[in-house]
């Protein structure tokens, strides 16, 4: 793993800018920092300014974990694409059967109803948090038990102080990108995360994307790395930078 | 089926080919093979070598030595892969995209050769 703001990486940031490439982007973590609540994310006036540069000048898309109605009231601009739900939602042409995805979501808050953790419903997938809890390890442990018993099986995903839930046959990230990439004849794309559900992207190993992950984790599939969330600034400015 | 006919044509085509090449370099700065080297490479930056001769449907070794002289005239870029330190990646620079659009904006004066080798 390398650091893309080294100057190899830089050197290879300004490269495309000759290819037509989809900026996307993950957006707790990444665009926002990380908080204790939530509700509370949202980007820095210095982030949400370079981004807004960003999508006057080149195509950039949004993909969250969080529900597609939550993303567009905190993001505060319009990009070109936004997908919601770790793929689930915002894809143009999508097959999948959002019905049954609430379906399942439906079965899962019936299971849990008993137990006192903080659920966050978001129709079609549900996030299970824990940040709040003073001991995290034997609630995010309780909770991984439980969640074994669940019908019909989620798939799991494990992220910062969160486990998602999402339906197995769902569309995940990497689907996503690979989708509006295909949708809008796209010969590139640059795609930046940090968590786990990212790795849906960083995993698929398409010579037509470029991964980063905010934090360096020797685990993880990406290429590239910046070292912390604000460093999303100057990876913004560098790709600003770039002229055609 | 005539072979005389089709060695004929085949020679004569390989000659023209060579003339079209030649020229397209000397008025152009790139002959067809490097222009659809480096257009790969502005598709795809970041490719190693081997996927690079792969997508340009060539062997490996001929692109090394292909490479070479864009290299050195800096038209590509060339950076350790990510992952494997013992390979390379290679990338578009800045004159090796100049080139591509000076060649794309002045391809019109190979017409009367294209016209001749019959394309179509």
């Amino acid at each position: 793993m390398k650091s893309i703001l080294a100057s190899d990486g830089k050197k290879l940031i300004r490269s495309i800018a000759y290819t037509r490439t989809l900026f996307a982007f993950d957006f707790d973590g990444t665009l926002a920092p990380i908080v204790s609540v939530p509700e509370k994310a949202k980007m820095n006036a210095s982030t949400l300014g370079l981004i807004k540069k960003l999508a006057d000048k080149k195509e950039v898309a949004i993909i969250s974990g969080r529900s597609l109605h939550d993303l567009k009231e905190r993001v505060g601009f319009k990009p070109d694409y936004l997908v919601g739900n770790h793929g689930l939602e915002g894809i143009p042409h999508a097959s999948f059967d959002l019905k049954l995805a609430r379906k399942s979501c439906l079965s899962w808050l019936k299971a849990l109803k008993n137990h006192d953790w903080m659920i966050e419903d978001k129709t079609y997938s549900l996030s299970l948090h824990y940040r709040h809890c003073k001991n995290k390890k034997q609630v995010r442990a309780e909770m991984l038990k439980v969640i074994e018993s669940l019908q019909p099986a989620p798939r799991v995903i494990l992220g910062k102080s969160v486990i998602n839930l999402i339906p197995k046959e769902a569309p995940h990230k990497g689907f996503a990108l690979q989708a509006l990439m295909k949708d809008g004849g796209y010969e590139y794309a640059l795609f930046i995360g940090d968590d786990d559900t990212d790795e849906d992207v960083f995993t698929l190993k398409d010579e037509s994307i470029l991964s980063i992950r905010v934090g360096k984790k020797m685990r993880s599939s990406a290429p590239y790395y910046i070292q912390t969330q604000r460093e999303i600034m100057t990876l913004l400015k560098l790709i600003l930078e770039n002229k055609t | 089926v005539n072979i005389e006919k089709i060695a004929q044509r085949i020679t004569q085509l390989g000659t023209q080919i060579h003339q079209l090449n030649k020229t397209s370099q000397d008025e152009l700065g790139l002959s067809f093979f490097q222009y659809h080297l480096l257009n790969t490479l502005r598709k795809k930056p970041g490719q190693s070598l081997q996927k690079l001769a792969q997508n340009c449907a060539i062997h490996p070794s001929t692109l090394t030595q292909s490479l070479k002289p864009l290299l050195k005239r800096k038209l590509v870029g060339i950076n350790i892969h990510p992952s494997d330190s013992r390979s390379k990646i290679l990338f578009l620079t800045k004159t090796g995209n100049d080139s591509l659009v000076y060649f794309s904006e002045k391809f019109a004066i190979l017409n009367p050769l294209l016209t001749e080798i019959k394309l179509d």
